[in-house]
C-alpha cells in the first residue's frame, strides 16, 4: 500500500513537472548573481517599450509554454518566467507576450515570450 | 565485498566530480532544469561575471554569431572572437558608422553584457520619417532613379512619405532596414503609420 502511495506521488510529480516546458537563450556569455524568491520581477508587455530613461541590458529571452489541459494559464506561465528571471539574476521582463495556439479538438497551447532585463546599474556592479 | 562497493562508490564520486553537465534540451527541453555535481563552471554559473578566456576587443562593434536557425553562423573575418547569441529579433542598423539594433522599436548597441538600450540616434530622428500630408487618397508613389517616395496613411488621417532606396536586389527604408523585395503599404504602416 505504502509502496502504491509512493509511485503515485511520483507520478503526480512528473506529471506536474511536464506541465510546462521552458527555454532559455542568453544574448551574453557574462551571468548575473540570482534574484532572492521575494524579489519583484517586474513583467512589460510588448506594448510598454521601455525608454533609455533607466539604461538597461537585455541578457537574454526566455519562454514557458504548456497545455491549458494541464491546468497551464498566463498567470502561472508568466509566475515560471518570473522565477527563471530570478534564476538568471534578471531585474525585469521586458517585451512580454502570452500567445495561444489552438489545436483540432479544443485544448489550447499557451506560450509566453519575454526578454529579461538587468538595470545597468546593477550590472556594472 | 566491501572493497568492491568501497571502489565503486569512490569511483562514483570521482566520475561525478569530472562529468560535464548534460543540458536537459533533449529531455522536454527544460532547459533551466540542469544540474552540476562537477567541479567544472556550469553554463548556468551564477557568480560574479566572468570572462572566456580568449580576447575580444572593448571598442565597438563586437560581432556576435546568430544562434537562430534562421540565421547562418556569421563571423567577422580575422577579427577576434566574442561569441554571443543573439537574436533574429534585433535587426542591426548601421548609423552614422555605429551598429545598432533595434527591437521593438527600441535601440540597443551590444555590450558584453547583453543588448544595452539607448536612445534613438539623431541621425535617425531626423531621416526615419519625413513627414508630409498628401491630399491624394490612398498610398501613392513616386520614383526616381534610384529611390522610391512611398505616401502611407498614417493615424492622424494624413500621409507620411517613406523614401525607400535601391540597395542590391533589395530596398532600405528610411530607418535602415532591409527590404529584400518591395515593401507592401501594410508593413510599411506598422513602422511609420503612426
Amino acid at each position: 500500500m505504502q509502496k502504491q502511495i509512493w509511485v503515485s506521488g511520483l507520478s503526480v510529480l512528473v506529471l506536474v513537472g511536464c506541465a510546462t516546458s521552458t527555454s532559455y537563450t542568453s544574448y551574453t556569455y557574462q551571468r548575473f548573481p540570482p534574484k532572492d524568491a521575494l524579489y519583484t520581477v517586474n513583467v512589460y508587455p510588448e506594448s510598454q517599450a521601455l525608454g533609455a530613461g533607466n539604461p538597461y541590458y537585455v541578457i537574454g529571452k526566455v519562454s514557458v509554454e504548456g497545455f491549458a489541459s494541464s491546468g497551464v494559464n498566463p498567470g502561472s506561465l508568466t509566475n515560471q518566467a518570473k522565477v527563471i528571471a530570478r534564476k538568471r539574476g534578471a531585474d525585469a521582463i521586458i517585451n512580454a507576450k502570452t500567445e495561444e495556439i489552438r489545436y483540432y479538438g479544443g485544448d489550447a497551447l499557451l506560450r509566453f515570450k519575454g526578454e529579461l532585463i538587468v538595470y545597468a546599474s546593477a550590472a556594472t556592479k | 565485498m566491501r572493497i568492491t562497493l568501497k571502489i565503486f562508490f569512490v569511483s562514483l564520486f570521482l566520475s561525478l566530480l569530472i562529468i560535464r553537465p548534460t543540458p536537459s534540451y533533449a529531455w522536454h527541453r527544460h532547459s533551466s532544469v540542469s544540474f552540476n555535481f562537477g567541479v567544472w563552471q556550469d553554463p548556468y554559473y551564477y557568480g560574479p561575471p566572468y570572462y572566456y578566456p580568449y580576447y575580444y576587443p572593448y571598442d565597438y562593434p563586437y560581432y556576435p554569431y546568430y544562434a537562430d536557425p534562421y540565421y547562418p553562423y556569421y563571423a567577422a573575418p580575422y577579427s577576434p572572437s566574442y561569441a554571443v547569441v543573439s537574436s533574429s529579433s534585433y535587426q542591426p542598423v548601421v548609423v552614422n558608422g555605429v551598429t545598432y539594433y533595434v527591437s521593438n522599436g527600441v535601440y540597443y548597441v551590444y555590450t558584453r553584457y547583453g543588448y544595452q538600450a539607448v536612445a534613438t540616434p539623431a541621425g535617425v530622428t531626423v531621416a526615419a520619417v519625413q513627414t508630409a500630408t498628401v491630399t491624394a487618397a490612398g498610398a501613392t508613389s513616386t520614383a526616381s532613379d534610384d529611390s522610391i517616395t512611398i505616401n502611407i496613411p498614417n493615424n492622424k488621417g494624413g500621409y507620411t512619405a517613406v523614401i525607400l532606396k535601391k540597395s542590391g536586389n533589395g530596398y532600405t527604408g528610411p530607418q535602415g532596414e532591409f527590404y529584400s523585395e518591395f515593401p507592401k503599404v501594410s508593413q510599411l504602416q506598422k513602422m511609420y503609420g503612426k
